[in-house]
């Protein structure tokens, strides 16, 4: 049998849009054949249908195309481990406390548009969308945002190489981490010398805990002295979930960023709007997510033999959710094409950008007062803002939205 | 007596009460969060507690039954 859509093809990547809306409308269970047989559904209640049944479509075999069993954590287990790890993060993460940093990243934002607006044009991506998730990821985690923002290349390498890979990084230094506990120092790599700093970083705070220090109130704080059914994470399982932390909170929350600019410099009767409604902002940053889902679809795996919308789905066959789809179906939303900041935001909220079901994102929160706080700056502080070229799209497959954003605006006058 | 109430308006559908406590909290066809004990008591108040500390929306609240 045929192919009914080819995922990495630049041609699919470069325009996602027409290509849900064949896929939704021709082929709603759709087989690809590279590298092996995988499907992926396209509309709204079959997206839906799969990530609510999570006892018949795991997350064990990871949430990316690759079977090697997943990282181990969160967005690779079901449960009862799953629970486990998400009653762990959620005390490390709560959406209180996420929301609490929106003075602090408002000073962050603030102060790294301050190093660049005098400059009037540069690559939106770089000056702001790229360093603003991954220093505030860098404060959860209590780890040095120059060093973190050096990091970057790295965790990009690991989304683009395997297309679907939050979970490699954090498997890979698991297993670096167990090396490590062994002794084994030779042939250090790049990723050994990171595990290595994180886990100096894990044993200052055990030392800060068994000194009875007071601690700094931050997610690894949460990590290494939370206890349940009566034990604390192992330093293989912190540097598991900080690995994770760091993919899935750094490039996801970049594209959102950039494509919400994006778009509003695309359509300049929307970004009107938004400018002169700040109470708009929350339901752009939703019409973003759902306009341009940054992670295009996760992956569940058939638990066994079955059948989906007619088709046969043989035990362990990879289904691909596509959220990015789900999005757009018009069975769910009204003029799906059109980007239109003033949705009713209750319903704009239920879009599928961060999944739906027991493995939801435990970072919205923060991803949405990010973008929130980006958007209001940008739009205070960088006048005229315009496109001067157009943007190329990003590489990994898994991820939607610009690689890079070329823009100018009027700097501040020099006095 | 306290009262479990699920707020539509802020709900994300992430299921994690219904499935962390499906004694407490159903899913009706379309994976919306439904109460399934109205009053809890004893235990079940715990856990309702924990719901509500897991539901990553903050959509779930006790609050003080003032009717009959």
């Amino acid at each position: 049998m045929a192919s009914d859509f080819d995922f990495f093809a630049p041609e699919f990547q470069g325009d996602v849009h027409p290509h849900f809306a064949r896929m939704r409308e021709e082929c709603p269970m759709a087989k690809a054949e590279e590298p092996f047989d995988w499907y992926a559904v396209t509309r709204e209640k079959d997206v839906r249908a799969l990530l609510h049944d999570w006892k018949n479509w795991t997350s064990e075999l990871g949430p990316g195309l690759s079977r090697e069993g997943g990282g181990g954590v969160l967005v690779s287990v079901d449960p009862p481990e799953h629970t486990f790890d998400r009653r762990i993060v959620n005390r490390a993460f709560t959406p209180a406390s996420l929301l609490a940093m929106e003075p602090e990243i408002t000073v962050l934002i603030d102060e790294i548009i301050d190093g660049f607006v005098e400059k009037g044009e540069g690559d939106f991506m770089q000056l702001l969308a790229v360093p603003v998730p991954l220093i505030v990821i860098a404060w959860l985690l209590g780890l040095d945002p120059d060093l973190v923002q050096q990091m970057r290349p790295r965790a990009d390498g690991v989304i683009s190489a395997d297309a679907l890979a939050q979970e490699e990084m954090a498997r890979q230094m698991r297993a670096a981490a167990e090396a490590e506990g062994g002794g084994d120092r030779s042939g250090a790599t790049r990723g050994q010398e990171e595990v290595r700093y994180f886990l100096g970083k894990i044993a200052e705070r055990r030392a800060m805990h068994a000194a009875g220090e007071e601690m700094p109130p931050d997610t690894l704080t949460a990590l290494v002295t939370t206890e349940l059914n009566g034990r604390t994470l192992r330093d293989d399982e912190i540097v598991g979930f900080m690995g994770f932390l760091f993919i899935a909170g750094s490039a996801t929350t970049t594209q959102l960023i950039g494509n919400m600019i994006y778009r509003l410099l695309q359509n300049p009767d929307q970004l009107e709007l938004v400018r002169n409604n700040p109470d708009l902002y929350e339901t752009c940053v939703e019409e973003s997510l759902r306009y341009d889902a940054p992670v295009n679809g996760l992956f569940r795996t058939a638990v066994e033999d079955t059948e989906f919308l007619g088709v046969e789905v043989p035990k362990d066959t990879k289904v691909l959710c596509m959220f990015g789809s789900a999005n757009l179906d018009p069975e769910m939303w009204e003029e799906p094409e059109t980007f239109d900041v003033t949705r009713d935001y209750e319903q704009l909220k239920l879009h599928y950008a961060f999944g739906q079901g027991i493995h939801y994102c435990m970072g919205a929160p923060l991803a949405r007062v990010e973008a929130k706080v980006a958007l209001k700056l940008v739009l205070e502080r960088m006048p005229n803002l315009r496109l001067t070229g157009e943007p190329e799209e990003i590489t990994a497959p898994v991820l939607h939205g610009v690689e890079t954003l070329p823009v100018a605006w009027d700097p501040p006058a020099s006095n | 007596m306290q009262k479990l109430v699920i707020e539509r308006r802020l709900c994300l559908k992430s299921g994690q009460c219904s499935y962390l406590q499906p004694d407490v909290f159903e899913r009706d066809e379309e994976n919306w969060p439904v109460v399934a004990v109205e009053h809890p008591e004893g235990e079940q108040v715990e856990l309702a507690n924990d719901a509500i500390e897991m539901c990553p929306a903050q959509a779930i609240s006790l609050v003080e039954d003032e009717g009959d």
